[in-house]
């Protein structure tokens, strides 16, 4: 692919040097012009058949009948008028059954033909980090998510960093997620930056909405959550309310009573038997 | 015989008796394939001052020339219609080891090579040839260029992309590799006067021939016949050729002939393959004969399973089989004439069409199609042109050729 004026033009004049007067070779001096050049030879053919991975720029979405972004490929479609932008390419997600959609402006990686003719959005790309100041930015930061589960007591002993996978991990200003697995052991957690939880142990399952109080002893529990191990079960919540038409408090037959119904003596209440709740 | 001196006006200075004595050599060269005229002048430059002549010689300063009667030098015949051609490149190189005696060259060619346009455009879906007239017409690269004659190609109007690259490059790599005219391939090349076109080879053939060749015309029975020819075409006569050179079968021809492919269809997730073998129209009317290829039966049947093969994925798939289309231009070529004969302004225009006569009744009797062309003037002023004419296929009455046992040929 044609890179950039100047240098083409350097890289043709030292083609040209090589010949000598009189047997110019006037192929030579077209193919200045057609054919690919030193500096051009790093690039795939501009015309192609095989995919190439190129950063984008998200243009606009197409819509919710259409996964369809608009995306500027770049450096290539840098500079482009205004007027263009609304023939930009519009590449499908990669995968079928995805979408990795983006705000206007984000980046996202794209594989495509070196002509932007047929492509395919890949998701989110990341930095490369080439000086040290970015290598904290384009981390997951493990430290922070084992923090995260440890204040929910749901970080498992063998939460080695060498063992988590992460698939995603994204973060904005007004939420985040991050999901990842322990290749060892199997471990499955799904986090969200609000503070809900579920994580799926091989000793543990464990689910909580809303952040607990840091440190415990700061106030009453602001979450609900639910622990369940082989041989125990624990929810815990500010306020527990079961619709249901029957409920079995254990296999014991004896029915729960409560308080209620009209006074048919002048002492005390009535015990009325509570319909639908067994123990 | 009329002869012809060829002069060059440089950077607009038209005294050229001034330096033509200078001069070595001339030589102007154009061809379809390549699609923009150039060439060079080669001064014997004694004294080292030929460019002095030139009021300021430069990069960029125009060229042009005019054509006048050898023994009437200073009565002007024509000009060559040259327009916006301009200095490529100056090279100078001593002959002696001290001293100024210098043989200099001026490159020169059309203004594209030159000005260029290296902005990135994303073009709405249309036509390619649209997109070709939009680019040619932009005004960016600081000349504008016209598009006079265009065919509408097969290909379904979808986006394009100019990216990090010159305007000619885009129009020569992304568009007319994937532009095809009734399933043949396109070319878009320039005029002596900068003026473009976009064509096939089935187009250039139906037009009327602008000039004629005769290669033989020994006996009065052969001068009828070439008059007979003449009239038929209402062409130009020209003179005899020098030296000719009949080609038939080039590598490139013979591998064009059944292309193998395999086209993945990225949209239906589909592979489309098959030959694609020449197209030809077989006459209904029993006198005449069918387009025939001077292939042998035998040879030809054992091709149709492919004479060469193409792979094509990631393609839009109309976009796909105009690649295809335009992938087959050795097929143009099948029959190739090369022919150096003496100057003739007519004879600079590629992409025209010229009527050959060979001989009475001779199967390569007919239009064929100006390809190539190279001009050459010398130190005395002797002008010659190498021509390369072409045509894919033959055809003729079967009781007006000398065509026979055509049963054994190959026809589709």
């Amino acid at each position: 692919m044609a890179h950039y004026s100047v240098d083409r033009g350097k890289t043709y004049m030292a083609q040209q040097q090589q010949v000598e007067m009189p047997n110019i070779n006037f192929e030579n001096l077209y193919s200045g012009f057609l054919n690919k050049n030193v500096l051009e030879n790093r690039h795939m053919p501009s015309n192609s058949d095989e995919f190439v991975f190129r950063r984008a720029k998200i243009y606009k979405l197409n819509g919710p009948k259409d996964d369809r972004i608009k995306v500027q490929v770049l450096p290539e479609l840098a500079g482009l008028k205004d007027e263009e932008k609304e023939s930009l390419p519009e590449y499908p997600p990669f995968f079928a059954g995805t979408f990795h959609p983006g705000d206007e402006g984000d980046f996202t990686w794209v594989v495509c033909t070196p002509d932007l003719q047929q492509g395919y959005v890949l998701g989110q790309s990341n930095i490369f980090p080439t000086e040290d100041k970015y290598v904290k930015g384009s981390s997951y930061n493990y430290m922070a998510i084992k923090t995260f589960l440890a204040q929910r007591l749901a970080c498992p002993e063998d939460f080695e960093y060498k063992d988590i996978v992460i698939d995603k991990c994204v973060m904005s200003l007004t939420g985040g997620i991050c999901e990842g697995y322990n290749r060892k052991t199997g471990d499955w957690f799904l986090l969200n930056s609000t503070g809900a939880v579920i994580t799926v142990q091989q000793k543990k399952i464990y689910m909580r909405v809303g952040s607990p109080p840091i440190p415990p002893s700061n106030g009453p529990t602001g979450f609900s959550a639910l622990t369940m191990t082989t041989d125990f079960t624990m929810f815990k919540t500010p306020n527990f309310v079961v619709q249901a038409d029957t409920v079995t408090l254990g296999h014991h037959g004896p029915a729960l009573y409560g308080l209620g119904g009209p006074d048919f003596g002048t002492q005390g209440q009535p015990f009325i038997p509570a319909d639908g709740v067994y123990i | 015989m009329k002869k012809f001196k060829i002069y060059p006006i440089i950077n607009g200075v038209s005294d050229f008796r001034d330096y033509t004595a200078y001069i070595e050599n001339i030589v102007i060269k154009n061809s379809l394939e390549n699609g923009l005229p150039f060439g060079y002048i080669d001064f014997n430059d004694t004294d080292g001052d030929i460019l002095s002549k030139f009021n300021n010689l430069q990069i960029g300063a125009a060229v042009d020339f005019k054509v006048v009667q050898d023994e009437q030098d200073e009565e002007f015949v024509q000009n060559l219609k040259i327009e916006d051609w301009v200095i490529l490149r100056v090279i100078a190189k001593n002959r002696e080891k001290n001293g100024n005696n210098l043989l200099v060259r001026l490159i020169f060619g059309n203004k594209m090579f030159l000005y260029k346009d290296m902005t990135n455009h994303c073009f709405a879906p249309q036509s390619n040839s649209e997109i070709i007239k939009q680019v040619l017409e932009d005004e960016t690269r600081g000349c504008s260029f016209e598009l006079v004659e265009s065919d509408y190609p097969d290909n379904e109007p979808i986006k394009r992309f100019k990216v990090q690259e010159s305007d000619w490059e885009f129009l020569k790599n992304k568009i007319v590799s994937v532009s095809s005219y009734k399933k043949t391939p396109m070319y878009l090349y320039s005029d002596l006067s900068s003026k473009f076109h976009f064509s096939s080879i089935a187009t250039m053939s139906s037009k009327n021939p602008n000039a004629l060749l005769y290669l033989t015309q020994n006996t009065e029975e052969e001068g009828k016949a070439l008059e007979q020819f003449i009239n038929d075409y209402n062409a130009k006569e020209l003179d005899q050729p020098i030296e000719f050179t009949l080609d038939i079968g080039q590598k490139e021809a013979l591998e064009s002939m059944n292309r193998q492919f395999s086209i993945f269809d990225s949209k239906m997730c589909t592979v489309f393959s098959g030959v694609k073998g020449p197209m030809s129209k077989i006459e209904n009317d029993s006198s005449q004969l069918a387009k025939y290829y001077p292939i042998d039966f035998s040879f030809a049947a054992t091709t149709q399973n492919g004479s060469s093969i193409a792979t094509i994925n990631n393609h839009d798939l109309n976009d796909a089989y105009n690649l295809l289309n335009n992938s087959l231009k050795g097929f143009d070529s099948m029959f190739t004439l090369n022919i150096k004969t003496r100057f003739n302004s007519e004879l600079l225009n590629i992409g025209s069409c010229i009527a050959l006569f060979y001989s009475k009744n001779h199967w390569a009797n007919g239009k064929w199609i100006l390809t190539e062309s190279e001009l050459s003037v010398d130190k005395m002023g002797n002008s010659s042109i190498d021509l390369k004419i072409v045509r894919p296929t033959f055809s003729g009455k079967k009781s007006k050729t000398t065509l026979e046992n055509y049963g054994s040929l190959f026809s589709r």
